[in-house]
């Protein structure tokens, strides 16, 4: 369709295929339903699972979706007994309240600490998923105060049967869902809110407002049930700046300016009052703990979130042999997280699935012992862990530091099975003793002699 | 695009593979799209696209049928036979497997069904397909009528999304992003550039976005309405292209005069193939798309074929439908 491109050739003959073998096993982590599912489809395709919840029972994991699956089909067509079937499969070994506190290690051969109870125990695998929920990290702009829940609380503490929220005896009159006061990006929160909106109306008679900035449909399906929604005499209002929560008479009380007034027919403010809950949307963040494990795999974090902000990482990290999935991967809608879980988990089958696993050594950095200053630089950087500093069979000339006694050489070397080819070590060394032989630095140069 | 990408996973599983493509070329719509890079990456996802084929072009597990056009996909025993129309030899054939992902993809919406806003009538009248074009082709924004560089440009979204009228009551889900990543890359290339950005709501696009956003919204040069443009006419003999709107912030009609107005088109199904879906067995759901709950029996859908995505989800999807195709391989043998 598009014009003719140069394109950069592998040469012939530049690939050296090995067979390394790997034990088909993965470790799911975390409190996140899309771990049962990631669980479910390993242990189906024979990979030796072991599930790491840390609540008493797999329904846990799941019970503060319920509320979102009674009112979402297709949330509940994926929910629906997935903690029973789970913890009766075969091919999953289950260990509940079990946190992850610490992994070191690669890609094939990883040492996981878990704390169980009381108790620290370590476990060997070949691959990680965590698949972790967000905390509620804060409700920017709207000031704690009686009848404020965020979000998550709400789901996880509302009773099914009676509409009740915990800690009361009835279901509220009117609920207020008050969303993107501070996150504007995530969208689950606006899918819930309207399929849950309705779901409260039809079945406990409950008056329901959803304040927002911007009404986010990219959500399959959701145009159609957000014009039901309203059909079903929910009241969508968008604000133009976040709006005030104060006590107002006899509850809360919420004033903001309306967005879709038109401005030239008089003021736009709005006032809701005699609120008794106002739901609003939280910014979720990892807790310190699990944000510090991922720290220390050098898996980046931002805003609370893992994974590298660039785009060739879709649904992997730069750790290879380790995923993340549910909220810590970002904060989605369940099918939407589903989506995401069971590709990471592709991508873990992908590589720890077979039992064997074939690298290109052509595809991987190489050093030239004889070029290294052992700076340790690409020991460091290499998000992979992938660099050792080994003795080499030759005399390294450059060698300055660190070596250790009686050693006369030692050089960086790179462990084939789980490089990545990435290349940062080799633009990052300073001896330039690095090269990907992929691509080798000759050949770059003459590409881009021959078509600049 | 997605086929590219289930195909490279399955490979990567010891699957034996045949990508039917019945253009020329694989790689779908996303092998026209331009890098929205400005001084930095804005993760349009497009190279990653095309790094997916580069690797499956190259790749000697998978067998590349192009031009193979698929007519039919018929259960036969425990598999599938598919019967395949060779387009250049006008010859057809069976091609048979043990499991189907169709990735059949959407179409873009035509946007000649919206008259009012003048498409096909006035050259400077771009569909966001046109614009990905002419940037990844050509490097620059030019109008087409007079080979300059326009100065003020409206992007005019949800055209053929979100709208009753045809049928498309969804949202087409990669327009928002695609088009205020485009509206940067015109920004970094001419700083004296005006954008009037016409939508109803944004829809993030997932964790790589936030910044995107913020960088238009930041940028005085960018204005941000809320409105949905009823008319687009030359007035006279002036240069230039009118726009009529209704303006909530201000509460009258405004008439406004644009270099280059940019059409946010959205996805609808591909017509073409409901033929295809039917025979297999596969139920459009609400939105007209396949719906992914009625595969069943070794067939699976991947990427916009079960509704509208982006890049970075068709890939994820295609990934999830890898995964599923090996479960159901595994649990026949
Ligand atoms: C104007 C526009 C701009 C966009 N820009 C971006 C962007 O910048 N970033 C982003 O992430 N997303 C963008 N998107 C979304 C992106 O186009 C889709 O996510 C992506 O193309 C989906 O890939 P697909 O494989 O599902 O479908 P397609 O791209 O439609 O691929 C389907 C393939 O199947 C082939 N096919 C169809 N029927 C048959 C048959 N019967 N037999 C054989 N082959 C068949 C087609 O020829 C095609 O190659 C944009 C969308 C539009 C409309
Ligand atoms: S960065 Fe270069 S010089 Fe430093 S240890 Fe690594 S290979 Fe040796
Ligand atoms: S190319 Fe270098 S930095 Fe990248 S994974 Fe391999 S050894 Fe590590
Ligand atoms: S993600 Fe998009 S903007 Fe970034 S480098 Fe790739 S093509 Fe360019
Ligand atoms: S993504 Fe944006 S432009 Fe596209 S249909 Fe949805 S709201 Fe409209």
């Amino acid at each position: 369709m598009s014009g003719q491109q140069a394109v950069l050739r592998i040469p012939a003959g530049t690939s050296e295929l090995k067979e390394v073998s790997i034990q088909p096993s993965v470790i799911v982590a975390g409190d996140h339903p899309a771990g049962l599912l990631m669980a479910e489809h390993l242990a189906d395709l024979g990979v030796a699972v072991t599930l790491m919840v840390p609540f008493p029972t797999l329904e846990e994991v799941v019970a503060p979706y319920r509320v979102i699956a009674s009112a979402d089909e297709s949330v509940a067509g994926l929910l629906q007994e997935v903690a029973e079937r789970v913890s009766q499969h075969a091919g999953i070994t289950r260990v509940t309240q079990a946190d992850l506190v610490d992994i070191s290690g690669w890609w094939g051969d990883f040492s996981v600490q878990a704390r169980i109870g009381e108790d620290l125990k370590t476990f060997h695998t070949s691959g990680i998923a965590m698949a972790y929920r967000g905390n509620p990290v804060d409700l920017p702009g709207i000031p704690v105060q009686e009848g404020v829940l965020p979000f998550t609380d709400f789901l996880s503490g509302i009773n099914l049967q009676t509409g009740a929220l915990a800690g009361k005896a009835e279901s509220p009159k009117q609920v207020v869902f008050l969303l993107d006061a501070g996150e504007r990006d995530e969208k689950w929160a606006s899918v819930a809110a309207i399929r849950v909106g309705v779901f409260l109306k039809r079945k406990f008679g409950t008056q329901v407002f959803i304040l927002c900035r911007e009404l986010k449909v990219s959500v399959d399906e959701m145009e159609q049930d957000y014009r039901a929604a309203r059909e079903s005499g929910i009241i969508v209002f968008k604000y133009r700046q976040t709006p005030r929560v104060e006590k107002g008479s006899g509850g809360l009380r919420v004033v903001f300016e309306d967005a879709a007034a038109i401005s030239s027919h008089g003021p736009s403010e709005i006032t809701l009052d005699a609120l008794d809950v106002v739901v609003a949307q939280e910014r979720l963040g990892l807790s310190e703990d699990r944000a510090e494990v991922l720290r220390k795999l050098r898996i980046p974090l931002e805003d609370g979130v893992a994974g590298p902000n660039n785009p060739q990482f879709t649904g992997r990290t730069p750790k290879k042999g380790v995923v993340v999935a549910g909220d810590a991967w970002f904060p989605e809608y369940p099918t939407d997280a589903a989506m995401t879980a069971l590709s990471a988990a592709q991508e873990l089958y992908k590589w720890v699935g077979k039992g064997t696993y074939q690298v290109d050594a052509y595809r991987v950095a190489e050093v030239d012992p004889s070029k290294c200053a052992t700076c340790l630089t690409c020991f460091r950087i290499c998000p992979h862990d992938s660099i050792r500093v080994e003795r080499y069979g030759e005399r390294n000339v450059y060698i300055t530091q660190g070596a250790k006694e009686g050693a006369t050489w030692e050089a960086a070397r790179v462990k084939i099975e789980t490089c990545d080819g990435c290349g940062l070590c080799a633009s990052e060394c300073p001896a330039k003793a690095i090269q990907l032989i992929y691509y080798p630095d000759m050949e770059v140069l003459d590409f881009l002699a021959k078509n600049l | 695009m997605a086929g590219i990408a289930c195909a490279g996973e399955l490979t990567q599983a010891g699957i034996t593979v045949t990508l039917l493509e019945k253009e020329p070329v694989i790689g779908g719509w996303a092998a026209d799209y331009c890098c929205k890079a400005t001084d930095q990456c804005n993760r349009c996802f497009v190279c990653v696209a095309d790094k997916e084929r580069e690797g499956v072009r190259l790749s000697d597990a998978v067998t590349l049928l192009t031009n193979h056009q698929v007519r039919e996909v018929e259960k036969n025993g425990s598999g599938y036979r598919l019967r395949v129309e060779n387009k250049v030899e006008g010859v057809e054939k069976e091609v048979r497997a043990d499991a189907v992902v169709l990735a059949t993809g959407f179409k873009p919406f035509d946007a000649t069904q919206k008259g009012e806003l003048g498409y096909g009538r006035y050259a400077d009248v771009l569909t966001g397909l046109d614009l990905e074009r002419m940037l990844r082709n050509q490097g620059s924004a030019r109008k087409p009528s007079d080979g300059q560089v326009p100065n003020k440009i409206a992007f005019i979204q949800c055209v053929g999304s979100r709208d009753e009228s045809i049928g498309h009551l969804y949202c087409s889900k990669a327009c928002c992003a695609y088009a205020l990543r485009m509206a940067r890359v015109i920004r970094s290339q001419n700083p004296g550039s005006e954008i009037f950005f016409y939508y109803m709501d944004i829809q993030p696009a997932g964790r790589l976005f936030d910044e995107t956003l913020k960088a238009c919204e930041e940028d005085p040069n960018f204005h941000f309405i809320r409105a949905i443009p009823s008319k687009i006419y030359r007035y006279y003999q002036k240069p230039g292209l009118m726009m009529r709107s209704l303006e909530a912030e201000s509460g009258t009609i405004e008439e406004k005069f644009f270099d280059l107005i940019v059409l946010s088109i959205g996805m609808e199904p591909n017509p073409e193939n409901e033929g295809l879906w039917e025979k297999a067995g596969l139920k459009p759901g609400r939105e007209g798309f396949v719906d992914p709950a009625t595969c069943k029996d070794g067939i699976f859908v991947a990427g916009t074929v079960s509704g509208p995505k982006d890049i970075e989800r068709s890939i994820m999807n295609a990934k999830q439908a890898a995964l599923s195709v090996l479960r159901y391989l595994e649990g026949q043998s």
